[in-house]
Order: structure tokens, then C-alpha cells, then sequence
């Protein structure tokens, strides 16, 4: 017998026993769980009552003191966001991202299609691709989509042929378009200039383990597992400034837009504004576990979860990243946000359907 | 007022029927996953009471987010990564504990392992050594050992490249072989 085996012998029979040895007990679990449950729902409510308790005695303090901001805090009360839904469009089963460009909006689903709809007449036209997609980018030539291990190029028109170009054997791969480059990383494999006029492409040293990157102005910010982001010349590969240390890269995003770097954790309520400039770091606790962000020109938009049906959105300042403006619901799971100049576009895993939010309809 | 009470009343059914679809769900998930993450729970703590707290929270906390759960590939796994972040959490929590103990001289006395040749002591010698290592280490080796995962269903699992996972692994089973010695372990100590 050797080393491994004994191991495993050991650990499973210390567990065999303790299951052997403890019967599992179905309605004391099923009680202990909900009762759990519903703790979060108390703790979820007591939490948005003492942050809106605490909110208005911060504003009663500053108002004393300081002029008043345009801005309004976050009511995590929450207004549903369903009378500023202009139009829902059906798209393919199991929806993952979205994204506006290219005079129309795009949706992935994990069940191998790229689904394109037209703004004007919100006709969705599902593309088939290869794999699940991962990430989708859109600029250059086409629109971009990662599964694990390819790149596609899926034709702007929607009607052409797929092209699909190996990069690495890495399962949850994100691409990134700039001038005239698409950039992808394969946590694992590292990150790739890909070349679309030959379809060739090259390594890029973005440091040991690259989880996500953003790239823009001649800049590559790559984010790594152990949370530090580092800038890089995408010209010369050396890095750019210091690095700067986030709580974590696992399950973590980084996006560019408004002159900052935004930073946000899956299932966490940690988001983050990086100023690019001074390398500044503001954190926002949002009041539901983040899920994803939407930046557009001067906008950011941050979609979490809310309560058990229904999703939540607010507004993030660009200059500061503090939420501002009334916090929104939208029914469902929704998973990814997309900004247009009109509208923002929500894509909900619960009915696989992508719902079209008109941003001054909000304000209403 | 009639259709809008009417509206409602569907809504109610609607709500009652989806409860008992999850309840459903539950008991399903229940059946087949209880008893093997309680077991990875156990084994990672060595505290029976705070594993089943851990086990009902995953649990919990699937629920909340029920509709995303239920579209998840792998749910099983969703539900592993969950029990595997917060054992994670509890360790951190009892680390720092220890720590703060250790200031104020409130920690217990360190059970001195006692080796003998009976199968069952190897075992909680085993395992006593298993939890003394360090976290990631510690996760590594019971999900390689106890739940015969692959090195790059581990790294899947934490989120961490795979060669982490195989750097943790021999770390871990050098420090086995180490405090344990060749006797117990039945090989080389390396």
C-alpha cells in the first residue's frame, strides 16, 4: 500500500464513520435550512433599514455642513424597473453576455449561439457557433466570441460564415477588442495578441496567472488570481506603474471606461473604482452581491443580485463610483448588462430572455 | 377590482406551485448530495456540529439564489464550491481565533499525536495531521484524497491554475510524510 493510498483510506474512513455513525435527518435539514433562509431574508431587510437609516443621518449631518449633491444616495428600498421596459426579445436557451456595438445588440447562450438583435426592429437572429462561449467582445471586423479554447469571429451581419481560430486549451477564456488587435485571456494559458487580418497569433507576458484583462489606450491591465493588477505596454510589454493589490482575481472583473479601471467580485458586494491617473482606489460596498457592470460613454452601470426573484441595478457615478440615483429591480436572474446611448439591455437566465430598459423611463 | 383579485390569486398558486417545486428540488438534492458534502465537511473541520451548519448554509444560500441554481450545468458542483468556500471561511475565522487566544493564553492544550499500530488510530492520525495543514494545502489534499477529484477538477473548484493545485498536493504530502513518518505512511518519508 503505498503513501496515496493510505491517505485516502484514512480520510475516507473517518468520513465513511461519521456518516455511518450520524443518520441523516431530512426534516430537521430541511427546517435548519429554511429557517437560514429566512435569517438572510431578515438580516437582507434589517440591512437595507439600517443602511437607510444610516444614509439619511449621514445626509441630515453633511446637509448641515456642506452644499448639497446632485446626486441621491442609493434607496435600497428599490423601484421596479418594469414600467421603463420598452421591449423583450427572446434569445437562446441559457443566456451569458451581452454586449451593444455595431448597430445591434449580441447575446450568447451556453447552448452554442450568438443571438443578434436588430435595434430598429428588435428581431433576434440566432447564430450558431462552436462550443459555450465564455466572453463575447464586439469591434474590428466582427463580433468576437471565446469558448474554451477557441476564438469565432461571427459576421456583423449575422448571416455569414463563422470562422473559428484555436488559442489555448483553457476553459473559461474573456476577449478583449482593440484597434486593429483582439486580445484574449485563458486563465491558464496566459494572455494572446490575436492578429485578425492572417488569424495568427502571439503570447504576451502578462504575469503568472492572468484571470481577466482590460485593454485601452495602448494599455493592457491584466487582473491575476491572486488579486493585483498590472498595467503593460502593449507595444513593448513592459509594465506600466505599479501594481495595485485588489481583495482577490478569483471570480473577479476588470473593465475600463470613464477614465478608471472598474473592479467587481461575482457573489461578493465588493466594487471597486481605480483612477488611472493616480491609481486611486474607491470601494464600493453595494447593498446585493455584485454580478456584473455595464460601462458606456460616461456611464457605468452595476447589475447585482436583489431578492430571491427578482435582480437589482443602479447607477455608478464615473467620476467617483458611488451609486447614485434610485436602485432598481428587474424580475428574474438577470446575469449580464450591456449600455446603449438610449437604453441599457438586460439579458435574464430565467426565461432566456433579453429586456430592453429605457434609461430616462427610469427616472420617471 | 374582480380581475385584478383574480390576477393575485393566480400569483399565489403560482408562488405555492414553485415552492413546491423547490421543495422537490430540495429533497432531490438532498438525497444525493447530502451525504458526501457533510462527509468533505467533517473530514476538512474536524467539528461535526459546525459541518452540518455548513452543509444547511450551502444549501441555504442555493436556494436564495434559486433561479440562477437551477440553471447552473452542474449543480452538484455549484453546491460543492459553495461548502469548499465556506470551510474555507470557517478555517480563517478559527485560525484567527487561535490566534487571538494564543495572546490572551486562552487556547486548550495541543493534543500530542499518539502513534500505535491499531488501523483505526493510523486513521486520526492521519486526519489529525491532515487538518494541521495549512488551508489551501489542507483543501487540496482532501478533495484529491477523500473526494477523488482530478488535479484540474481541484483547480476548477478554487478557482487556481492547476499547477498550484500539483505544487500544493506535493507540498502537502511531503509534510504528511514528514510529521508522520515512513512507518505510517508505508513508503519513503520524503
Amino acid at each position: 500500500v503505498n503513501e496515496d493510498e493510505r491517505i485516502e483510506r484514512a480520510l475516507k474512513s473517518i468520513g465513511d464513520s461519521y456518516v455511518r455513525d450520524n443518520p441523516a435527518n431530512f426534516p430537521a435539514f430541511r427546517e435548519g435550512v429554511l429557517r437560514r433562509q429566512r435569517r438572510r431574508r431578515w438580516f437582507q431587510a434589517g440591512s437595507a433599514v439600517a443602511l437607510a437609516g444610516a444614509t439619511v443621518a449621514i445626509g441630515l449631518f453633511f446637509a448641515q455642513s456642506a452644499p448639497l449633491d446632485n446626486s441621491e444616495p442609493v434607496s435600497p428600498a428599490g423601484r421596479n424597473a418594469a414600467r421603463a421596459i420598452t421591449d423583450t426579445v427572446k434569445v437562446g436557451d441559457t443566456p451569458g453576455q451581452i454586449n451593444v456595438g455595431r448597430n445591434a445588440i449580441w447575446v450568447t447562450s451556453k447552448s452554442g449561439t450568438v443571438t443578434r438583435i436588430d435595434p430598429a426592429t428588435k428581431v433576434p437572429t440566432h447564430i450558431p457557433v462552436d462550443g459555450i462561449p465564455t466572453d463575447l467582445a464586439v469591434g474590428g471586423s466582427g463580433v468576437w466570441v471565446a469558448n474554451e479554447g477557441n476564438l469565432q469571429r461571427v459576421p456583423l451581419t449575422g448571416d455569414g460564415k463563422v470562422t473559428s481560430y484555436p488559442i489555448a486549451d483553457s476553459t473559461r477564456m474573456h476577449v478583449s477588442v482593440a484597434p486593429g488587435t483582439v486580445w484574449v485571456v485563458a486563465p491558464g494559458a496566459g494572455v494572446f495578441r490575436f492578429y485578425p487580418e492572417d488569424g495568427t497569433k502571439e503570447a504576451f507576458d502578462a504575469g503568472p496567472s492572468p484571470a481577466d484583462i482590460a485593454v485601452g489606450d495602448g494599455i493592457l491591465w491584466a487582473l491575476d488570481l491572486s488579486g493585483r493588477i498590472q498595467g503593460y505596454d502593449v507595444r513593448t510589454g513592459r509594465t506600466v506603474g505599479d501594481a495595485i493589490d485588489v481583495p482577490t482575481g478569483s471570480g473577479a472583473e476588470i473593465t475600463l471606461g470613464s477614465d478608471a479601471l472598474w473592479y467587481g467580485v461575482k457573489g461578493d458586494s465588493v466594487f471597486m473604482r481605480i483612477d488611472l491617473v493616480t491609481n486611486a482606489k474607491r470601494s464600493i460596498r453595494l447593498p446585493s452581491d455584485y454580478v456584473d457592470m455595464g460601462v458606456g460613454q460616461d456611464e457605468v452601470w452595476v447589475l447585482m443580485e436583489g431578492t430571491a426573484d427578482a435582480g437589482s441595478f443602479a447607477a455608478a457615478d464615473p467620476a467617483t463610483g458611488r451609486l447614485e440615483g434610485d436602485l432598481h429591480y428587474v424580475e428574474g436572474s438577470p446575469v449580464d448588462v450591456a449600455v446603449g446611448k438610449q437604453a441599457l439591455w438586460i439579458v435574464n437566465a430565467t426565461d432566456d430572455r433579453a429586456v430592453r430598459i429605457q434609461k430616462d423611463l427610469l427616472e420617471d | 377590482m374582480r380581475p385584478r383579485l383574480a390576477v393575485v390569486g393566480s400569483e399565489v398558486c403560482l408562488e405555492a406551485g414553485r415552492e413546491r417545486d423547490r421543495d422537490r428540488e430540495l429533497t432531490a438534492l438532498f438525497n444525493q448530495h447530502y451525504d458526501s458534502l457533510r462527509r468533505f465537511a467533517y473530514v476538512m473541520l474536524r467539528d461535526s456540529a459546525a459541518a452540518e451548519e455548513i452543509v444547511m448554509e450551502a444549501f441555504a444560500k442555493a436556494l436564495s439564489r434559486w433561479r440562477l441554481f437551477s440553471k447552473a450545468e452542474h449543480p452538484s458542483a455549484y453546491l460543492r464550491q459553495i461548502v469548499v468556500n465556506l470551510c474555507r471561511s470557517k478555517m480563517r475565522r478559527k485560525a484567527i481565533e487561535y490566534r487571538v487566544n494564543a495572546l490572551t493564553g486562552g487556547n486548550p492544550a495541543e493534543r500530542k499525536p499518539e502513534w500505535d499500530d491499531d488501523a483505526h488510530s493510523v486513521s486520526m492520525d492521519v486526519w489529525e495531521a491532515v487538518t494541521r495543514l495549512p488551508d489551501r494545502q489542507r483543501v487540496c489534499v482532501v478533495l484529491r484524497y477523500l473526494e477523488d477529484m482530478t488535479e484540474p477538477e481541484i483547480a476548477e473548484v478554487l478557482q487556481i491554475p492547476v499547477g498550484t493545485v500539483k505544487s500544493q498536493l506535493s507540498r502537502g504530502r511531503a509534510k504528511l510524510a514528514g510529521w508522520l513518518g515512513a512507518d505510517l505512511l508505508g513508503g519513503e518519508a520524503k
